[in-house]
């Protein structure tokens, strides 16, 4: 019992903070995000005897955690799109520029697809392999990688066709 | 791999292993790479936002909370057996009820099982002080299921056996009279023979067939049983 407790700790320790910016970014919104990952450590902590292998940790908490996201949306049906681009936050830069490029960056990736949002979320925050992703999205990796790509175009042609004009405007 | 191949993958993963090898024996991709990863170090700043303060230690203390509440449950239950000896009468009296109901060879129906229970705790029907649902939610949460919200005040609460089974037995107040609710979780042994109504001269029922539970709603005649009934199985959840 007191292990199963040191156990559970130390998964939150390790894992609450990636967790949360991933569940923030896939919901928009940060109160969301909190009680996704309540949620989610709640339930790992019931079903922490079926974790058998430490490495499968991360991937584990993410599959109870994106199946959490999709039962709020079953529950409430309406389009979270709108919300997401009032509650971005920004402010982690220091200069200038850097701080327009971030916003325009957080707005474009709330506006990615989600089916090309998710895979990069789980790359860039949670730093899975192209593996990983494959396995807890539950596709091919050639799938995830086409994804990838895709998704990081898309933000890369709308920093330039987004930002420019911005940059321009502020000279 | 080609040049197309080797964009593609730097695209998908600026931190390929074999993409970095190539671009090492071709310096003129060694830029791509860069930029490429240049890039997503910035995203990677763009997305790392304040995770709030103490969120670890609020999710720790959560826990701690639930496993109380349910140790909480257990102790209740032997302080009562412990000092009201008048009950273990009653329940002598209840298993008598039931073996008069199914005691002649054939399986208790399951309504008037249901019947017997909520007269047999009659004085639930009463309380007025309310249950949270964040408590019905962590009893339930044993059996794997999850209000979303009840249509009415709970103001019981418990674990109680219906027909051999563990089952949560919950008392909501409405406008039209105390409601019960057994939520019966559909063990090995089907519980349930079927029957969809039931009632006596002072209270109706409606059984649910839900997959991982039958839901039991009883409640006083001339309620409208069929809307509550609806309400309730309709917020239920399941892991």
């Amino acid at each position: 019992m007191a292990s199963k407790q040191h156990h559970y700790e130390s998964l939150v320790r390790m894992y609450h903070k990636e967790l949360y910016k991933f569940a923030y970014w896939l919901s928009g919104d940060p109160t969301i995000a909190e009680d996704l990952v309540q949620e989610t450590f709640l339930r790992a902590w019931r079903a922490l005897d079926s974790l058998q292998d430490e490495n499968a940790a991360k991937p584990w908490l993410l599959t109870i955690l994106r199946r959490e996201n999709a039962r709020r949306f079953e529950r409430k049906q309406f389009d979270y799109a709108e919300v997401e681009q009032d509650t971005l936050v920004d402010d982690t830069s220091s200069a200038l520029d850097d701080a327009m490029e971030q916003t325009v960056v957080q707005r474009q990736i709330a506006n990615l697809a989600p089916e090309y949002r998710e895979p990069l979320l789980l790359q860039v925050v949670m730093g899975c392999s192209g593996d990983e992703i494959a396995d807890i999205l539950e596709l091919n990796k050639n799938t995830v990688m086409t994804r990838l790509y895709r998704a990081r175009n898309q933000l890369k042609d709308a920093l330039t066709t987004e930002y420019e004009p911005i940059k321009g405007a502020s000279n | 791999m080609d040049e197309l191949e080797f964009r593609r993958r730097l695209v998908a993963d600026p931190h390929d292993e074999e993409v970095k090898k190539q671009a090492e024996q071709q310096p003129e991709l060694q830029a791509l790479v860069e930029e490429m990863q240049a890039f997503d170090d910035f995203l990677g700043k763009s997305l790392d936002i304040d995770v709030p303060e103490g969120l670890a230690d609020k999710i720790i203390a959560k826990q701690k909370e639930l496993e109380t509440e349910e140790q909480k449950v257990v102790r209740v239950s032997w302080f009562r057996r412990a000092t009201a000896p008048f009950a273990i009468a009653a329940s002598v009296f209840f298993a008598a009820v039931v073996f008069y109901f199914g005691g002649f060879g054939h399986p208790v129906d399951t309504g008037e099982h249901a019947l017997a229970h909520v007269y047999y705790e009659e004085n639930a029907l009463q309380k007025q002080e309310t249950v949270s649902l964040q408590t019905v939610n962590e009893k339930l949460a044993m059996f794997g299921g999850k209000f979303d919200n009840l249509p009415g005040k709970v103001v019981y609460a418990t674990f109680c056996n219906f027909k051999g089974q563990k089952s949560l037995h919950l008392v909501m107040q409405s406008e039209f009279g105390p409601l019960t609710v057994f939520v019966v979780p559909t063990g090995q042994q089907s519980t349930i023979d079927g029957k969809d109504s039931f009632g006596d001269s002072r209270f109706e029922g409606l059984i649910a067939h839900n997959g991982k539970a039958n839901t039991i709603l009883v409640a006083n005649r001339g309620t409208p049983i069929e809307t509550f009934q609806s309400e309730v199985t309709s917020s239920l959840r399941w892991l």
